[in-house]
């Protein structure tokens, strides 16, 4: 029953990926540039030797929201945020930091961003003030240097760690520190990579509220692989896989398109010995907007897959499907709408598509 | 220039702050007072006893042994060991050149650092200069002279050192590598003015780029501008280079 959705969403995916190249091949010739884009690549390449770790990225990312840049191990993200951050060259191809560029204009996009690497490296030897006061004064922090660091540990709420030794902190705490570094000098943009890796729970929460805030004066620009954060946090989205981009777009656009116009629930419900699964898809089938999947029976449960339009027709039809099992005196077990769309999204997009693969969606 | 001082004074923060300085600052002392007092002992067992002059303790612990370039040629290499590769090891080099700095202010910053801890090293060294005293007037101008051209040679063993750490993907790597290119290629050099003697060009090439030589001229107070000129090329020249290392550095990730 799962492969159904998943053949599903695959098929949809590929005309998605047509239409969503041609819109690249427009925005690529006309060369210009959007005043409002923070980050723009045209044609991102980096290569290690014969394997190319980024292979052709162009994307653009708008201000002032939080981006989340996805995609699964390997795919490059690391590669192509440290080549946004400046660090390393890319082999060919083109990115700019609010226009500047960062291999031709280094040091003027270096200013304009709050870079926090994987694991966030620091130095062990310092204590956190020591440490964020040395960074703001290398970003150009000159006049109340003292406020913004103070400000910086505030809104990470590191202020009680501000004396400690780096080399003793908790990894989540070194992952904090490392993000008051980013925003220390209260840069146009933010670049973090993986940011909430080794985050507890508790942290990652107040972590994504943070993140909200700082979105309101800069662009955060995130690369992860929790598509949980991805939904909470992020407005804008770009998906790349095996170095290319797969997808990108406001979040909501990127899961219609691929969503397609309906969302996937789940149903069980009792199904007694004399009633068969045909009967029970008959009876599902009548109802308006509903589309049956797929209908198994599973000892004296009957499970079905049902697509229902999303939107604000969503509710009624849920409910005439609840209605339409208890009229017909079918228990109902169970009724899941399948909210982690963007895992289902991401699989379609970055898993490699052989039809045989069976995948729990 | 205002992220050169910034680094530097994260440089030297961190380099106070770690076990590593005084460990360094321990041996250092320890093994400059042995020879000091070999030295003391020596000139005090002559039938004519010169503490001071061109013949005494200091002038001998400065100049006239292989000892004075000996100590920089070991401790050196262990100051500057630190600087980038360990920054490359805890993966600290990329946030500090994803900072608005240049890559000239980084190695400024990380020379000047290692040189400061250098020269701290010798300033216990004074002492000597007080042991002395109390046996007879010292050559202020000329111990002058002998420190000055002890930190040159130094700056300019430091600036190899930067540079092979630049180079080294660990400490151990930088540390050794420092070592050979020192010893073989500064400290060797110097053989030639001995062994070339019979041809004058080849042998005043060779005593250019003779340290021992040199340093036997600044413990007398004389401050010769070829082996200025000569150490302020080599510091400017592995400087430079360590730029460009640092450069290809990002390249390679």
């Amino acid at each position: 029953m799962p492969m159904g959705c998943f053949n599903a969403g695959t098929r949809r995916d590929s005309s998605f990926l047509r239409g969503f190249r041609a819109a690249l091949d427009t925005g690529g010739r006309s060369g210009e540039r959007a005043p409002s884009a923070v980050i723009e690549t045209e044609h991102l390449t980096r290569s290690y030797g014969a394997r190319k770790a980024v292979d052709g990225l162009t994307f653009s990312v708008p201000g002032k929201q939080v981006v989340g840049f996805l995609g699964p191990n390997g795919a490059g993200k690391s590669t192509t945020l440290k080549i946004l951050a400046g660090f390393l060259p890319p082999s060919s191809g083109v990115a700019r930091i609010d226009g500047y560029d960062v291999v031709e204009a280094s040091l003027e996009a270096r200013r304009r961003l709050g870079y926090m690497p994987e694991t966030a490296p620091l130095y062990p030897e310092l204590r956190v003030r020591e440490y964020l006061s040395f960074r703001a004064e290398l970003k150009g922090v000159t006049r109340d240097r003292k406020k913004a660091v103070d400000r910086a540990l505030e809104l990470t709420d590191i202020t009680d760690m501000q004396h400690r030794l780096i080399g003793e902190l908790s990894k989540g705490y070194r992952q904090r520190v490392g993000l008051a570094d980013a925003i220390v000098a209260r840069p146009p943009l933010l670049i973090l990579d993986e940011p909430t890796e080794g985050l507890d729970p508790n942290q990652v929460l107040k972590f994504r509220a943070l993140l909200k805030d700082l979105a309101r004066e800069a662009t955060v620009f995130l690369s992860t692989h929790i598509l949980s954060e991805v939904e909470a946090v992020c407005s804008h989205v770009v998906i790349i896989d095996r170095g290319r981009i797969a997808a990108q777009g406001p979040l909501s656009e990127v899961l219609a398109e691929l969503q397609g116009a309906g969302r996937l629930v789940k149903l069980a419900v009792r199904l007694p010995e004399g009633l068969s699964e045909e009967a029970l898809r008959a009876l599902l089938k009548g109802i308006d907007g509903v589309v049956v999947e797929s209908v198994e029976r599973e000892g004296a449960l009957g499970r079905c897959a049902l697509r229902v339009p999303s939107g604000e027709a969503e509710a009624a039809a849920l409910e005439a499907v609840v209605r339409a099992c208890v009229g017909a005196e079918l228990g109902v077990r169970e009724l899941t709408p399948q909210a982690r769309s963007l895992e289902r999204v991401f699989q379609a997009l970055t898993e490699p598509k052989s039809p045989s693969a069976e995948r729990p969606s | 220039m205002r992220s050169t001082w910034a680094l530097y004074k994260r440089e030297l923060l961190s380099s106070f702050c770690s076990p590593m300085a005084y460990v360094v600052l321990v041996s250092f002392l320890l093994f400059n007072g042995m020879i000091f007092y070999f030295f003391m002992k020596i000139t005090a067992s002559q039938p004519a006893p010169t503490l001071t002059g061109t013949r005494g303790p200091l002038q001998m612990f400065f100049g006239s042994t292989i000892l004075s370039v000996l100590t920089p040629l070991v401790f050196c290499p262990a100051l500057t060991m630190r600087v980038f590769a360990e920054e490359r090891r805890s993966r600290t080099l990329e946030t500090l050149l994803t900072a608005p700095v240049t890559e000239e202010s980084v190695v400024c910053a990380k020379f000047l650092g290692a040189f400061t801890v250098y020269a701290t090293l010798w300033v216990p060294t004074l002492l000597y200069a007080l042991v002395v005293r109390r046996y007879g007037p010292v050559d202020w101008t000329g111990l002058g002279a002998a420190y000055a051209g002890t930190l040159l040679v130094g700056g300019a063993f430091l600036a190899v050192g930067v540079l092979m750490s630049a180079l080294a993907r660990s400490q151990v790597t930088a540390f050794l590598l420092s070592f050979l290119v020192i010893g073989g290629a500064m400290f060797a050099l110097g053989l030639g003015s001995y062994i070339f003697n019979d041809n004058e060009a080849v042998r005043r090439f060779f005593s250019y780029v003779n340290l021992w030589e040199h340093m036997e001229h600044f413990s007398v107070g004389v401050v010769d501008s070829r082996a200025v000129v000569y150490y302020t090329s080599v510091i400017a020249l592995c400087l430079g280079l360590t730029t460009r290392a640092l450069g290809s550095s990002r390249e390679a990730g």
